[in-house]
């Protein structure tokens, strides 16, 4: 028996203790790397960042790569939690003498793994971290693309105090709004700004709730949000909470005016997959995805298209924002950043990032480019990136407001009973 | 007790721990020898009561937050440094132990283990809901602000040698206790605990000296953690997932041994980066499907642990041998 | 008119507890194994139940029939190869031997399956009874029947039929039911395999209910052992109110102090129930001082 044990044992260990090896440089190569949770709980978001990212050096390969036809090659790492993360980095950039990394779907991830880009100064091109403090911890090498929470989750609630108060006809101060969120990273940081904006707006905020994203049952939390009956739900799921959530709100008849989502599990295909009917009719405020044409530039109409076009060759499905978010992000880069630079080194990259000021409608999914500068606060952060209010339609997600970037109008508002729904 | 010639090859480990992070200046790699000392430490810590005392504790995740969440609130909020918070958190631990301890000593067994978990999952759950207090689920971010007082490093290897220090602590606490009369007490309460209380051994009171004792180094590498990766949160600091691990470590390298958790953690902590090195994103969870079948399959037919099963294995092959050669 | 559906969610809920803590009780209570991946058997029910349902249409309530042979496989399986191999064998080698093999399903899973959520939409999953302005899941209301009827038929049979009384001697006196030519070994057989069958039945009952990832059984495990020292390791009855019990601490705690902070609740009554009451409402005295409990 023991010896059995040990022939076991020995065999398990042998067989985990392999290495692989680094790659090797080559002349022709751009060796970029890439962070991203491809497998764990966050993979569905992970792979379709990925994918974004990898539309866009496809793309530009196909256009004769950069600086004189140099093709980009991507020296992946996968991070399904930020321990992952830190080891992960510390490979690409010790080991494989990676210079820049782009990344990482999560704000989890961004912030280790920035972590690590920091302190070995190398830059850390983030395009899709939302959590606030991302970009607020001094760093020198880290550039996010990405509009952050106060975008998502403040933009909420002036959907809420602006758009829904008109066409429910309640005043501001008469909406009574409850917020909710994930206690996460990235539904803390998500919620606090829809909260703190919801008040600002002078909205009657009537809870602010905070759950566990890993509890299978929210029944006592929308008990509660039944009894205290709210016109406007304003909600932060990261993940399948959000069809737990809306499924059990649906089972215990919580019937509210209107939902506001902010991205996360309630963006996702599989939010509609798993409750069908029900989803319809919820709003997110949320990463821009395919935008009125009219308010890109023409170059950029075109880029869109084909990031649309390929994107479906690969998946099958339209990209959610988180997609448009890694190719407006990474094309950025390519087409906008590298040819300035030059090189990878971080100076030249800082130099060429700062220089740009591109107007609304430059980046593939709508937004404009201006990085602020590392000394200031949200150092790195494009303050030309924003949010804007897409809503579920016919199991998918249509961009409805601001105006200029709408494609499609609102519907369902105010939301019908459940009982009369499907 | 312990005879005069494991001196030798334990003076003789400590000198080559002190070798190795000489041994490259891949950051990559120093990172797996820094984090190897790390969880080497908080296993050894571990094992003063699960292995010493025989008492399954699944829940010293909490010690380990409560150790990086003082020293690095302290040091965040009055900049503190956290060499002095680190020992703020170790009286903090402490206490709770005492607290924690005085509830569960009576337990037996798996009920003593249940009660250790239901603790620490309550300390997660107020660590995430006291957002006021902690920055809740979004964590807590340590300013990089290298220096000595600051117990920030820029060079890997220094964090290397300082966790070094800590895991020498951890082991050096755990050789006097093996050596004295704490340590005597200790293994007849694990062996046969209702002869031990005949004899009038003060079984509760020397159980919560070793829990607390126990949460104090735990508290300690949980500064060092907060120090090296800089960034502290409730789901993995004080999660059940992180004191399996403890305790894995030690099962794997020899419960109630001095150097069975320091080998535990050797062999259990590169397996994460190499596998996921090795096999790529192919399969991530795979590497915990092997910790647990490793856990398993140590349990229940290398019951000792790798180092002492390896000593036997040896000690049998050589007999063996002479058996051989003579007939 | 909110603390009806409060008292009916929290019920509801606590059947759920209760039927999936009737298999841990039960194997605790007559061979003093914790099973520490008890959670991770209810997630495999539950997966069986999503799978069979989303590859073959099969309907909840024929999944139960369909899968009761495996369960009672794979509890023979896990007897067998790793459970029987702890017995006698002290605390470490029983507490991890069942904490390596919950690792490993979970994580098994997590390869296998991906951690995304899955559902199960049906009509019957999405069935919900309306009664008077309170709201009632049907499988849950299903579930909570069928822990009261397996509470009751398990105690029929632990006290009505040969088989049970030659389980509960082996409780009261291995020894002596040994010298009465009782097999021992099959005895502890049948028990774990009745367990995991009642708790892969519950697996299957309640995932209509509950979206499904591999995690899941961590948060379900950890209750059932609340639920289980509550009500007394090893009672039966115990189980069943302990998990309305806990239902009830939950959905009300849930409800009037913070989402939150609704599991350190239980918890707390955990920790509360080991250091006052520790042989909980209906278990043996001092069981958790020698580390069994007592069959009812």
């Amino acid at each position: 028996m023991k010896r059995a044990g040990w022939v076991i044992m020995t065999g398990l260990l042998a067989g985990l203790l392999g290495l692989a090896q680094g790659a090797t440089a080559s002349n022709h190569e751009v060796r970029i790397g890439t962070i991203f949770p491809m497998t764990g709980h966050m993979a569905f978001g992970g792979n379709e960042g990925f994918m974004g990212t990898d539309i866009a050096r496809e793309i530009v390969n196909e256009r004769g790569g950069v600086w004189g036809g140099k093709k980009i090659v991507f020296v992946p790492a996968d991070a399904p939690d930020q321990t992952a993360a830190t080891n992960e980095m510390n490979r690409l950039i010790s080991r494989d003498g990676v210079k820049l990394v782009i990344g990482s779907y999560s704000s989890a991830i961004a912030f280790a793994a920035s972590a690590v880009a920091e302190r070995n100064r190398i830059i850390f091109w983030e395009n899709h971290g939302v959590a606030d403090p991302i970009a607020r911890r001094g760093f020198k090498y880290l550039f996010k693309t990405n509009v952050n929470a106060t975008g998502t989750g403040g933009g909420a609630a002036v959907w809420a105090a602006t758009y829904l108060s008109r066409t429910l006809n309640i005043a501001p101060k008469d909406m009574k709004v409850a917020v909710v969120w994930e206690d996460g990273t990235y539904g803390a940081s998500v919620g606090k700004a829809a909260f703190t904006k919801a008040t600002e707006l002078g909205m009657k905020v009537v809870a602010n709730e905070g759950y566990s994203a890993k509890s299978p049952d929210l029944s006592p939390l929308v008990l509660k949000l039944k009894e205290l009956q709210p016109d406007v739900l304003l909600v932060a799921g990261i993940g399948q909470d959000a069809v737990l959530f809306w499924s059990q709100a649906k089972k215990l008849d919580l019937n509210v005016k209107a939902v506001v989502a902010t991205s996360g599990g309630w963006g996702v295909p599989d939010f509609a997959k798993n409750l069908g009917e029900g989803a319809n009719g919820v709003f997110s405020s949320d990463f821009p995805t395919e935008v009125n044409p009219q308010a890109l530039t023409p170059k950029t109409r075109q880029l869109a298209q084909e990031f649309i076009k390929r994107f479906k060759a690969r998946k099958g499905t339209t990209p959610t924002g988180n997609a448009w978010l890694a190719f407006s992000g990474t094309m950025l880069l390519f087409e906008e950043v590298l040819p300035k630079a030059g090189s990878l080194e971080p100076e030249s990259i800082k130099q060429a990032a700062f220089s740009l000021d591109l107007p609304e409608g430059s980046m593939a999914n709508g937004c404009g480019v201006k990085f602020i500068s590392h000394d200031q606060f949200d150092g790195g952060k494009n303050e030309r990136a924003f949010a804007v209010v897409v809503q579920w339609q016919n199991g998918e997600v249509h961009v409805v407001g601001p105006e200029k970037f709408a494609t499609h109008k609102s519907i369902l508002v105010p939301l019908p009973k459940w009982s009369d729904r499907k | 007790m312990m005879a005069m010639r494991d001196w030798g090859p334990r003076a003789a480990l400590v000198v080559v721990l002190a070798l190795v992070p000489l041994t490259t200046s891949n950051n990559y790699y120093m990172d797996i020898i820094v984090q190897v000392f790390m969880w080497g430490g908080a296993a050894t810590a571990w094992n003063i009561v699960g292995g010493y005392a025989g008492q399954f504790s699944l829940g010293h995740a909490a010690f380990f937050g409560i150790g990086a969440y003082t020293s690095s609130l302290l040091f965040i909020a009055f900049g503190l440094s956290p060499w002095i918070g680190m020992l703020a958190g170790g009286a903090l631990s402490a206490l709770f132990a005492l607290i924690i301890g005085y509830l569960s000593v009576r337990l037996r067994g798996p009920f003593f283990t249940l009660a250790t978990i239901a603790l620490a999952e309550v300390l997660q759950i107020l660590a995430i809901y006291w957002r006021g207090l902690t920055g809740g689920g979004s964590g807590l971010l340590v300013p990089f602000t290298p220096g000595v007082a600051a117990f920030m490093f820029e060079s890997k290897r220094t964090y290397a040698y300082v966790g070094l220090g800590f895991l020498l602590a951890t082991l050096a606490v755990v050789h006097l206790i093996e050596r004295s009369r704490v340590g005597y007490y200790l293994v007849a309460i694990r062996e046969e605990e209702d002869a031990a209380r005949a004899l009038g051994v003060r079984v509760l009171r020397l159980k919560l000296l070793a829990i607390v004792i126990s949460a104090f180094f735990t508290s300690l590498i949980g500064t060092f953690y907060a120090q090296y990766t800089l960034w502290v949160e409730p789901p993995y600091a004080f999660s059940l997932e992180l004191s399996i691990q403890f305790a894995l470590m030690v099962i794997i390298g020899g419960l109630g041994t001095w150097v069975g958790p320091l080998l535990g953690a050797a062999l259990i902590t590169p397996l994460n980066p190499f596998q996921r090195a090795w096999l790529g994103a192919a399969a991530s969870g795979l590497y915990l499907v092997f910790y647990g079948l490793v856990l398993v399959l140590v349990v229940l037919f290398m019951r000792q642990g790798i180092a002492v099963e390896t000593r036997l294995a040896f000690r049998r092959w050589v007999t063996l041998r002479r058996r051989l050669a003579s007939g | 008119m909110i603390y009806v559906q409060l008292v009916v969610s929290g019920l509801l809920l606590g059947g759920v507890y209760a039927l999936i803590s009737i298999g841990l009780t039960l194997i605790f209570g007559v061979l003093r194994v914790v099973n520490f991946a008890h959670g991770e058997f209810l997630m495999v029910g539950m997966f069986a139940a999503y799978w069979l349902f989303q590859l073959w249409q099969i309907p909840v309530y024929l999944s139960a029939l369909v899968m009761l042979p495996a369960f009672a496989l794979f509890g023979y399986l896990v007897y067998r190869l790793v459970i029987r191999r702890t017995m006698g064998q002290g605390d470490a080698v029983q507490i991890f031997a069942t904490v390596g093999i919950g690792v490993i399903l979970q994580n098994a899973a997590l390869v296998l399956w991906t951690g995304d959520f899955r559902t199960i939409r049906s009509a019957y999953a999405d069935a919900i009874w309306r009664v008077g302005g309170v709201q009632v899941s049907v499988p849950l209301l299903v579930a909570f029947i069928v822990a009261v009827a397996v509470t009751g038929l398990l105690f029929l049979f632990l006290n009505r039929t040969m088989e049970g009384k030659a389980i509960r001697a082996v409780v009261q006196d291995p020894i002596a039911a040994m010298a009465m030519a009782i097999n021992l070994d099959r005895i502890y057989l049948w028990t774990f395999t009745i367990g995991t069958c009642c708790v892969g039945l519950a697996g299957i009952l309640l995932a209509p209910n509950y979206p499904i990832f591999p995690a899941i059984g961590i948060s379900f495990g950890l209750v059932s052992f609340v639920v289980v020292v509550l009500g007394g390791l090893g009672s039966m009855v115990g189980a069943l109110l302990g998990g309305l019990i806990i239902g009830l601490v939950e959905v009300f705690s849930g409800f009037f102090i913070a989402t939150d902070l609704k599991q350190a609740f239980y918890f707390l009554v955990f920790v509360l129930v080991l250091v006052l009451r520790p042989q909980g409402l209906f278990g043996q005295r001092g069981a958790e001082m020698v580390g069994f409990g007592r069959l009812v």
